[in-house]
């Protein structure tokens, strides 16, 4: 039994409320639940009773997360982040396993020439700056900033709608939210921005904090391994590993 | 004392059967993608329930998730279609899934024969 116009209208207007991100994933429910009514309405189940029976079926889903002031998703937005769970993990998989391809294999030789060029000739640079100096506050707020603005050029859309959910955004906001729409990728691309950059940050840190004086070997090993982070992050953006995702826009 | 214990058994017995089928679902798809070439999620539900005479019912919960997992684990490959005027999703197994399907449908019918082995020990005329 084909579903009607009108029926098909009351089953969008249940997805849309639902607030999904993901246009293959709304898809792929939305087909599902259709097909599950015209097979209930078959075995001369009247449509409303069908559609409740899926509906509660569907919405009996809870899904814990840790995203601001949200912690439980429910319904087919909770098997939606499930799935965003499994890429965001797989693609983290994927980007050490791209990064220890370049120690592993015959790559490492251009990563040693690259470290001696920069040993031979980048000038040595001694990092002192004092703690607690303005220096150091500048370069202590700045560096997470830039951060913020190289992401917010990647996924302009996916950062805002990352900021209303989080902590911080709802410090700003007037109204209260319903905990919905929140998109997987902005964690993704997120984190494998930051892991490079991050990396760098650390070490500067730390030799700052502890006043290491670097010597060149390691100054250069440093910058070296840097490059190596981003240039596996480029990668990853040219090949469109992380970009593959297709975003619903209701 | 004696009901507390009854209970707590059931309930492990429970948990333990969830877990049996929970582990080997994935496989169950494996080998009925493996059978019937490509096929989409509710497709695969009403195949289980058919085969099965009603026993097993894969709810959405239990189904998406792992198609979604072996998917990313590219085990898995999907490829959309225009039905009925709606985008319907099928799955299919990859060439390196393939080789990954065959182990683990070997491995559970291994387990079921032994399985059915201890449950239905044959009587041995010496």
């Amino acid at each position: 039994m084909k579903l009607t116009d009108s029926q098909i209208a009351e089953i969008e207007k249940y997805f849309n409320s639902c607030e999904l991100t993901f246009k293959e994933f709304y898809d792929e429910m939305f087909d599902h639940f259709c097909s599950e009514i015209e097979y209930k309405m078959n075995e001369s189940k009247s449509f409303e009773e069908s559609f409740n029976e899926v509906h509660e079926n569907f919405n009996s889903y809870k899904q814990k997360v840790r995203l601001g002031e949200i912690s439980e998703f429910y319904g087919l937005k909770a098997l939606e982040y499930q799935q965003a769970m499994y890429f965001d993990r797989n693609i983290k998989i994927e980007y050490f396993k791209n990064l220890a391809n370049n120690f592993l294999t015959s790559k490492i030789l251009i990563w040693l020439l690259i470290g001696l060029l920069i040993f031979k000739f980048l000038p040595y640079a001694t990092i002192n700056f004092k703690l607690n100096s303005l220096g150091s506050f500048t370069q202590g707020f700045s560096i997470p900033l830039n951060i913020f603005l190289a992401a917010f050029i990647i996924e302009k859309a996916n950062l805002v709608e990352a900021f209303k959910h989080s902590t911080l955004g709802s410090l700003f906001s007037t109204k209260r939210r319903v905990f919905t729409d929140y998109s997987l990728k902005t964690v993704s691309v997120f984190k494998i921005v930051l892991i490079p950059i991050s990396a760098l940050i650390f070490i500067i840190q730390f030799v700052t904090l502890f006043e290491i004086q670097m010597d060149k070997v390691s100054q250069s090993i440093v910058f070296t391994l840097t490059i190596l982070m981003l240039s596996t992050t480029l990668n990853f953006f040219i090949e469109k590993k992380i970009l593959n995702f297709k975003i619903f826009k209701a | 004392m004696h009901k507390n214990i009854m209970y707590v058994c059931i309930k492990l017995y429970q948990f333990i059967m969830n877990q049996h089928l929970k582990g080997s679902l994935s496989t169950i798809i494996l080998k009925l993608l493996h059978d019937n070439g490509r096929m989409y999620g509710y497709e695969i539900t009403q195949k289980v329930k058919e085969l099965t005479q009603d026993d097993i019912q894969i709810t959405e919960g239990a189904l998406y998730p792992i198609l979604h997992k072996l998917e990313a684990e590219e085990v898995l490959t999907a490829e959309l279609e225009k039905v009925d005027g709606r985008t319907r999703k099928y799955y299919k197994i990859t060439p390196k899934g393939n080789a990954v399907a065959v182990d683990r449908i070997a491995e559970l019918k291994a387990f079921a024969e032994n399985l059915n082995l201890i449950l239905n020990p044959k009587l041995s005329i010496s």
